[in-house]
């Protein structure tokens, strides 16, 4: 893809080292909504939890979370139109008798949304946020507070406001 | 012959109403031109250190939370003018000397609908109202309003927060100018700084 570097864009500064087979987790399709400075938005690429390390690759570029400096996981949901920007456009433009609201009303998708805050070396927050296909949000969380991400709400639930700062403690995965 | 002064006089017409044009164009476009900061240019203020948007009593998704926050950092960065924009935690900011911190609140938060936005295209907006706060290292507010953020018709909920953050960086690149052109020791800055 045109618009990514070409080199693999490290957030902590660290460029990455060989894996090995035994801790990479099954990768899951995701899009960049916004967050990693080297992605466009809408990147389409795969998350993919790597020992101690949360890869996004799209293309030829890769991005690194620590897992560690992962201060809260969040979960949602999204409807999310099939038809939308400038294709949605050219299809209004192109049905007659505004047809095309048809084609709005009937495709349409749900999908999950990911969220993640994380502390860069200078203690510096970060904000990602990731659409994954319906029902993998929930199980990608589960795997990244296994490996020692915090966060306040369980996996599966959504955050409500206020929850952040009245538990006060983190949620852990319980073994 | 009065043809010819008439053709003549209605030329000289012409071209005096498009000097007037010109003229008033020139007008309208030159103190825009002579305000306005070239990109990149440093204010005296160089550092601005923008906090997490905090929602308190707002029952709004944490992805929207997230999302003011990195938007108001991109857009800030891009278009403020600021040396230095740390983010929220940085270790950095505390050695800036003349600091700026940018509060967001929201207030209020009405989740949309894209497709009701799309087959009706007068409903399901999503809309977040905001209190903005550009505090000073001393505790002086600088800048205190109220801003809005919407979806309207086309893209998703998030849009509504890139709206939010232009319209904020617009606002915090008026205060920081003013600021720059009234220093901080000049006058007292919670008085007359205020855009409000």
């Amino acid at each position: 893809m045109p618009f990514l570097s070409s080199a693999p864009a490290s957030l902590f500064g660290r460029q990455l080292g060989a894996l090995s087979a035994s801790t990479e987790e099954t990768p899951t399709h995701a899009t960049h909504v916004l967050g990693l400075e080297h992605f466009k938005r809408g990147a389409k690429g795969r998350l993919i939890i790597a020992g101690k390390e949360l890869r996004f690759e799209s293309g030829a570029s890769v991005a690194t979370i620590s897992i560690q400096s992962i201060q809260d996981v969040f979960t949602g949901e999204e409807n999310q139109q099939l038809v939308r920007g400038k294709t949605g456009l050219l299809v209004e433009l192109a049905m007659p008798y505004e047809s095309s609201r048809i084609v709005s009303l009937l495709a349409s998708r749900k999908v999950d949304i990911l969220t993640l805050e994380y502390r860069d070396t200078n203690g510096g927050i970060h904000g990602v946020i990731f659409t994954l296909p319906k029902g993998q949000a929930a199980a990608l969380m589960r795997l990244l507070v296994g490996q020692g991400a915090n966060a306040v709400v369980a996996p599966g639930a959504t955050a409500k406001p206020h929850q952040r700062e009245s538990q006060g403690v983190a949620w852990h995965e319980k073994n | 012959m009065k043809r010819i002064e008439r053709a003549q006089g209605l030329r000289s017409g012409a071209m005096m109403a498009a000097w007037c044009i010109l003229a008033a164009g020139e007008a309208i476009l030159f103190p825009l031109s002579a305000s306005g900061q070239a990109p990149g240019r440093n204010f005296s203020t160089d550092a601005l250190q923008i906090e997490l948007a905090k929602s308190n009593d707002i029952a709004m998704s944490p992805e929207f939370r997230v999302a003011i926050y990195e938007n108001l950092i991109e857009e800030i960065t891009k278009a403020s003018g600021f040396q230095h924009v740390y983010r929220s935690g940085d270790r950095r900011a505390n050695d800036a000397p003349d600091l700026l911190t940018l509060r967001t609140t929201v207030e209020d938060f009405k989740r949309g609908s894209e497709k009701k936005r799309q087959v009706t295209t007068v409903a399901g907006w999503t809309i977040i109202k905001t209190e903005v706060q550009l505090v000073a290292k001393n505790g002086n507010t600088l800048m205190d309003r109220r801003v809005e953020g919407k979806v309207r018709l086309f893209g998703g909920n998030l849009k509504a927060t890139g709206d939010l953050a232009r319209k904020v960086a617009r606002l915090i690149r008026q205060a920081a100018e003013q600021r720059s052109t009234n220093p901080p020791g000049n006058q007292d800055e919670s008085r007359g700084l205020n855009p409000e």
